[in-house]
């Protein structure tokens, strides 16, 4: 991955976060850096193609709006992911609540999209796509926060709404449809 | 591929991926997974599938950064990158602004065609006075070209004096007739017949916004009581 990450050198996010409370905004911006990619690759994962940046960024202004209460218990990244998941799912709502149907634009682009990647991609990798892509919502998400991002159960737990135990079968029911797909 | 039985350590495959493990679990699950071929083929697996959904979409981290510091209500680092929901309030005041507009010019059409609908009488007398006389009994009233004002009292002055026979109060066919070079116009433009309209269309085509030249001075004898100086 090439999102920063925190190095020895570089103050972790409860520190940016003690700054951006003393009024360091350049601290906002360090944490928009570190959190704003992994957050975007799991935005589209969700299925979010078109407005990625935008549910990123309103992501960022609704964490931020809030960080007063923020206790730390969970980490800030399964924090955004979860304030991340929550818009896109009333998005969705909202999308399904204007048109029950999928319009004729969206089904085009998500076709070009899949024809994109089976083009640019290595075939494999494409394939493994696909593979993700015949997972049920909840194995997606579950998979892709412990593959991708590498989050533990408790920390997907927090993100879905689950408990870790749910986690932990979606996961390997995930891994098992994957192998079985990939043959 | 075969199946370990270690889910223990087929758990901690992911956290091995990404570097969570601890010194010694992270030596324990390796050198397991060095004596597997299931949980190896496993872990490559996890490594391929990693690597295939890695690609992310880009977003601008600059505009997000902006975005943050303008909901703070603090000025956004980046002044130049405009955040993405500010787009709408830019976009909404435009909209608003045009209306502003709209409203504008229509309220102008409006007092325009007013003015035009409201002329006073003495510029329809004007206007009838030009109509063919069409009895000996009817002077030719003075018009407002050929007399210019004076102050009331003075002896040259004109006080224009409606003629009880060609008052529109005394005549109420006037009130929409028509002459060779004019139109008289009361009431509404509902009220015109299309020949009315058409004139009033030409009247207004050879109206001039601004004036060609400045009227000429005009100057007048003041009557002080002991004639003209």
């Amino acid at each position: 991955m090439t999102e920063p990450k925190p190095t020895a050198d570089e103050p972790d996010d409860d520190a940016l976060i003690a700054r951006w409370r003393s009024g360091d905004e350049r601290a906002a911006t360090l944490l928009v850096e570190r959190h704003a990619t992994p957050l975007a690759r799991f935005v589209a994962g969700l299925g979010e193609r078109r407005e990625v940046e935008e549910v990123v960024q309103d992501t960022f202004v609704r964490a931020f709006a809030s960080l007063d209460g923020f206790r730390g218990e969970s980490a800030l990244r399964t924090w955004l992911f979860t304030i991340a998941r929550n818009l896109v799912r009333d998005r969705a709502r909202s999308r399904k609540a204007a048109r029950d149907v999928v319009s004729i634009e969206e089904w085009h682009a998500a076709t070009e999209h899949d024809a994109l990647d089976a083009t640019v991609a290595d075939e494999t990798e494409a394939r493994m796509r696909r593979a993700v892509a015949t997972l049920t919502a909840m194995q997606r998400e579950v998979f892709t926060l412990r593959v991708t991002e590498g989050l533990s159960y408790k920390e997907i737990a927090a993100v879905v709404s689950s408990t870790e135990g749910a986690a932990r079968v979606h996961y390997h029911n995930a891994m098992r449809a994957i192998k079985e797909f990939l043959g | 591929m075969t199946e370990c039985t270690r889910d223990d350590v087929r758990d901690r495959l992911p956290d091995l991926l990404h570097g969570r493990l601890d010194a010694a679990t992270r030596a324990e699950v390796t050198r397991h997974v060095a004596s597997c071929a299931g949980c190896a083929a496993e872990l490559e697996l996890l490594r391929s599938m990693r690597s295939a959904l890695a690609p992310a979409p880009r977003v601008d981290v600059r505009r997000i950064a902006a975005a943050v510091a303008v909901a703070r209500g603090a000025t956004p680092a980046a002044p130049d990158v405009r955040p993405l929901g500010t787009r709408r309030v830019a976009s909404g005041s435009r909209r608003i602004a045009w209306r502003i507009a709209a409203a504008v010019v229509a309220a102008a059409a409006g007092l325009g065609a007013w003015a035009v609908t409201h002329r006073q009488p003495a510029n329809t007398y004007a206007v009838v006075h030009q109509a063919p006389p069409h009895a000996d009994s009817m002077p030719a009233a003075p018009t407002e070209a050929a007399n210019p004002p004076a102050a009331p009292g003075h002896p040259g002055a004109v006080v224009k004096t409606p003629d009880p026979t060609t008052s529109p109060a005394a005549n109420p066919k006037m009130l929409a007739s028509t002459g060779h070079h004019g139109l008289v116009m009361d009431g509404g433009v509902s009220d015109l017949s299309d020949g009315d309209v058409r004139l009033l269309l030409q009247s207004l085509d050879s109206l001039t916004a601004i004036p060609d030249a400045e009227p000429a001075a005009v100057s007048y004898p003041i009557d002080d009581g002991g004639g003209a100086r």
